[in-house]
């Protein structure tokens, strides 16, 4: 029996979750939740994602939602098999936490609200809020400056291999990536700009890409 | 091992609560963030975001509070209280679901409120009353799923005390001095999880320091 995702594939969350099954190998089964019509908040999903939201996934009897836990559960069950996701010792673990937590709290911040105003709303026929999107943006600056400078002397955020500190921001960098300024920020800060187009050119990324239509 | 920060931080006390669960010695370092030492080059070098906590345990500099009391709860599994069921990878994960609950829905719509009831004064500001409002809604929504899960648990991830829970402590400390509290009180599961996390003797011997108040409401 594999693993049942539900969610949308070409949703930012679900991607973090198909991004950890493909970099560890895991056989997985899409079952799609249409974000279009809502079909997120109906009561059938509300059991299992009582925030409304997507993804989440059923394997055999367990059940998990929140796509940061879901990758996390599977990188640790596959320890062994695929990409080493987490960390080798205790202490490169806390420094893949540490950042891995930064993109919950300094970049999703942003990067969300960023999107949602820029690619969703436009979709959905929404007015954007135009000024706090530039706000966002300077604020986005500062963040990606510290990201330079930190992707200046490592080769990947938690050090010299690629984990799921540098995994869990793909999803929403792949949007970002998509509007004309954020991606010429992206392209102004070398450093950055060089871990984006390697961790963008690995297999599991063109992978996810395909999946999603692209 | 080092923490560097003020007792007051919301973010500071969720590091020590956690110490003092696994009954580990630690120094409290203090750090300036009224005269803004945070924003330092000497703390910008251990934490490039200039925020507080910070950990120091010989060769590791840590940040972010969560990855933090991640490690500590690792690092002491085998002591003290278990906060994060390592022995069964499925409870774990249940803790992990829990705790990225209360980073991704809790804790933006709580920090929303106490920053403008709490901070913004701090800084000669007035609050926002239609952020304040807006978040409090959405909190409301979050402890109505909490209300929910906690008719069926003891705690967010199961009968045990976990991480998950700890998290949650500080800003709800501080948001229980405002006159909102019966966002927590008028929900009987919610308020009774939170009674019990009040009487534990790590909260005991952290909510001292967590000196702050809100000057308006």
């Amino acid at each position: 029996m594999v693993v049942k995702l539900y969610g949308q594939v070409t949703a930012a969350c679900p991607q973090r979750v198909l991004l950890c099954f493909l970099e560890k190998e895991i056989e997985f089964e899409i079952i799609h939740i249409d974000l279009d019509t809502l079909e997120q908040k109906k009561p059938e999903h509300l059991l299992r994602q009582p925030f409304g939201q997507v993804p989440a996934i059923e394997d055999g009897d367990f059940k998990l939602f929140e796509s940061r836990a879901i990758a996390r559960y599977y990188a640790t069950k596959y320890a062994d098999q695929g990409t080493n996701l987490l960390g080798k010792s205790l202490e490169h673990r806390a420094i893949v936490d540490q950042w891995a937590d930064v993109e919950t709290h300094y970049f999703n911040t942003l990067a969300h609200p960023i999107v949602i105003n820029l690619i969703i709303k436009p979709r959905l026929g929404e007015k954007c809020d135009v000024v706090l999107v530039e706000e966002l943006k300077v604020k986005l600056g500062v963040v990606l400056d510290i990201y330079n400078n930190r992707l200046s002397s490592n080769r990947f955020l938690a050090g010299e291999e690629f984990t799921m500190a540098d995994l869990t921001h793909m999803p929403a960098m792949g949007y970002l990536m998509s509007i004309t300024d954020i991606n010429q920020m992206v392209k102004a800060r070398g450093s950055f700009n060089r871990w984006w187009e390697e961790i963008s050119d690995r297999p599991s990324w063109k992978k996810l890409m395909v999946l999603a239509g692209h | 091992m080092k923490v560097y920060g003020d007792e007051m931080s919301a973010s500071v006390a969720r590091v020590l609560l956690c110490l003092h669960e696994k009954n580990t010695e630690f120094e409290l370092v203090p750090v300036n963030l009224f005269a803004c030492h945070h924003k330092l080059p000497s703390f910008l070098s251990m934490n490039p975001f200039g925020q507080v906590p910070a950990l120091q345990d010989d060769d590791l500099t840590l940040f972010e509070s969560r990855a933090i009391t991640a490690y500590i709860a690792e690092k002491h599994r085998d002591k003290g209280t278990d906060l994060t069921r390592h022995e069964n990878s499925k409870e774990a994960a249940i803790v992990k679901l829990w705790s990225e609950v209360e980073a991704h829905h809790f804790n933006p719509a709580i920090f929303a409120v106490i920053n403008q009831l709490i901070v913004v004064p701090l800084q000669g500001e007035s609050p926002d009353a239609a952020i304040v409002e807006k978040n409090l809604e959405k909190l409301g929504k979050v402890l109505d799923v909490y209300e929910e899960r906690l008719g069926k648990t003891k705690y967010l991830a199961g009968d045990t005390y976990t991480l998950a829970d700890l998290h949650h402590v500080p800003y709800t400390y501080y948001f229980m001095k405002t006159s909102h509290a019966g966002l927590i009180n008028d929900r009987p599961n919610v308020k009774a999880w939170w009674e019990d996390l009040c009487s534990r003797p790590a909260f005991l011997k952290v909510s001292p320091g967590l000196t702050v108040s809100p000057t308006t409401n």
